[in-house]
């Protein structure tokens, strides 16, 4: 299968010790993948990693078949698009202003944003159901919301590979499931690959393809939701005892903490 | 209101923001210690501009005052005010901060320091002129910026509170070596007050065209930039997955904004808190966006710096009022009301 990351003995220090230790890593195009991990893990030190934000000591991190170090910024930015954690800012913007900087790899140096790039951001703010929110500004919307419009950001960038970092963690559950079945959906309809951090053990088997389980900057385990979140995996990795339960509507298991 | 047409709608404020600084302009002709009616303002520039006007009956000392005196310190007040906004809306999108200002953080002090060892030492050379000293303020302002930037960085965050703690033990540091040169150097004291509360009562012709060149390519090279300090004040990292080069773009920042400090307060001294004010005011009607942000900001500090200077001198009679006290009055309670505004994001 095509790789749209390819990770290589991998480490990572911020001091002394190491937060990421010989990650080896195959992201095939296209698929849908969650990192899982308690708090602490390297979860979004591997994401910061992948998208060029840290650089590893060792090992070498490719995205669509180039090394991340030898992409132009810009260049980095048309290929993959990140939401961060926690969007927040002293300066408020309008949404549409917001969405339209994700144009800025494309935008050259005297030019300004054409009317292509403005349907191209009225497309992704379709696509994230925000249309409606383009004259309110950033700080003026709920936590659900801004979490949608910097995918719709994100989608403005055009990018191939979309990365998220706890894109769900401060929302309440109706907001959780809209943002994953939106990102599901554009897994689905664009052939994006969608790789993101996320908590929530029983929403990250429903809707990824691949689970990554980490453990103290170690991979754990790689593979299907129901090979990885095993009772013996989530008892070594979470200290936690679970029952899984097969449920008939959904295509992965349901996972039970006792 | 789409894009498109909120584009058209501001390039008409601008126009709008522009005529409101000829009106005031033209009014602050006629004030100061001798009163010129605003019909024979009128008749001088008309005159001026090669058209028939009769200003036979007009005194050559006015035409005199508003020809060689007053305009010039008002287009020199409108540019200084516009430099000193623009460089505040900067300092604040780089360190994400609306209390960052070139006075607060002490780089206004830093150009002072580096003028005032100019003049101190004698280098004010009829060969190079003000050259020298408006060289000796940008290494003044780029070594202060430098300097409250290396003692703010942590890793590669900055901290609030250290860089203005950084700016304002600085600002104090300098002013006291400027005023303990002042001791030592009694010839130059006027001088130096001038530096150290601003003042345009020197202002000549000559001045404006040392300023206006390097003003305006300041203002060229921040614009360019305008839409990366967008994405920058959106997050640095965002910005950085956009294809923003967020390092590099705020040590141009840096530099560009010392230069441009450095030509102010080479002509006009340290004039505190317009790059405070301005920029926050205008971010409220206009919003964030630098596009709109850097314009309109450099108009708004023009009419704010042209009325501020307007007072200094005709306030009280007989005696002009360093411009900095009156930018002060105004700044001070304004830089508290924003502390106080944002004391839940300082802790």
């Amino acid at each position: 299968m095509v790789a749209a990351i390819q990770i290589e003995n991998l480490k990572f220090k911020y001091a002394e010790e190491d937060v990421l230790k010989y990650i080896n890593l195959h992201v095939p195009k296209g698929s849908f993948v969650s990192i899982l991990g308690p708090n602490g893990s390297g979860k979004t030190t591997l994401l910061k990693n992948v998208c060029h934000l840290l650089k590893p000591y060792e090992g070498k991190v490719v995205i669509s078949d180039q090394l991340v170090e030898r992409f132009k910024s810009k260049e980095l930015a048309r290929e993959m698009a990140v939401v961060h954690q926690g969007a927040n800012t002293e300066f408020d913007f309008n949404v549409e202003d917001v969405v339209l900087m994700g144009r800025f790899p494309y935008i050259k140096k005297f030019q300004s944003e054409t009317l292509e790039d403005i349907a191209i951001a009225t497309e992704a703010m379709k696509k994230t159901s925000t249309l409606h929110l383009k004259h309110k500004t950033i700080k003026g919307i709920s936590g659900g919301e801004r979490q949608r419009v910097m995918i719709a950001r994100a989608l403005t960038q055009e990018p191939q590979i979309l990365l998220l970092d706890e894109p769900i963690s401060h929302l309440d559950i109706k907001y959780q499931l809209e943002i994953l079945k939106l990102c599901k959906m554009l897994n689905a309809e664009n052939n994006l690959t969608i790789i993101t951090t996320l908590h929530d053990i029983n929403l990250a088997t429903r809707f990824s393809d691949y689970i990554i389980l980490m453990n103290h900057g170690e991979i754990v385990e790689i593979g299907k939701p129901f090979e990885v979140m095993t009772k013996e995996n989530i008892r070594r990795v979470y200290e936690v005892d679970v029952e899984i339960v097969k449920m008939d509507q959904f295509e992965n298991p349901m996972i039970v903490p006792i | 209101m789409n894009f498109i047409e909120r584009r058209k709608w501001n390039r008409l404020y601008i126009g709008i923001l522009f005529c409101l600084l000829i009106l005031v302009s033209l009014f602050a002709i006629t004030q100061g210690s001798v009163k010129i009616p605003i019909g024979d303002v009128f008749r001088v520039f008309v005159h001026q501009l090669r058209m028939p006007s009769d200003i036979s009956a007009i005194k050559a000392s006015h035409i005199f005052i508003i020809e060689n005196i007053r305009l010039p310190r008002i287009v020199m007040a409108s540019i200084v005010g516009g430099v000193l906004s623009i460089v505040g809306a900067s300092f604040q999108a780089i360190f994400k901060n609306p209390m960052a200002d070139p006075f607060v953080m002490g780089v206004s002090s830093g150009a002072a320091f580096g003028a005032t060892m100019g003049i101190a030492f004698g280098l004010t050379t009829n060969l190079l002129g003000f050259g020298t000293i408006s060289t000796l303020a940008f290494l003044g302002a780029l070594g202060t910026v430098f300097i409250v930037y290396s003692l703010a960085r942590v890793g590669t965050r900055i901290s609030t509170t250290s860089i203005l703690l950084a700016g304002i033990v600085m600002n104090s540091l300098l002013t006291s070596i400027i005023s303990l040169v002042m001791i030592l150097n009694q010839d130059d004291i006027a001088r130096i007050v001038t530096w150290t509360m601003g003042s345009f009562n020197a202002a000549s012709w000559e001045q404006v065209a040392k300023i206006l060149l390097p003003s305006f390519v300041g203002f060229i090279l921040l614009m360019l930039k305008s839409r990366d300090l967008n994405a920058i004040v959106m997050g640095e990292e965002d910005a950085k997955n956009m294809g923003v080069n967020v390092e590099l773009t705020k040590k141009l920042i840096l530099i560009y904004a010392s230069f441009l400090v450095a030509f102010s307060v080479a002509v006009s001294g340290i004039i505190g808190f317009v790059g405070l004010i301005i920029p926050h005011l205008v971010r409220i009607v206009f919003g964030a966006d630098h596009r709109t942000l850097l314009p309109v900001s450099f108009l708004g500090g023009a009419i704010f710096l042209t009325i501020s200077d307007t007072l200094a001198r005709s306030l009280v009679s007989n005696m002009e009022i360093p411009v900095g006290i009156i930018t002060a009055v105004f700044g001070g309670p304004f830089f508290l009301y924003l502390l106080n505004k944002n004391k839940k994001n300082m802790v």
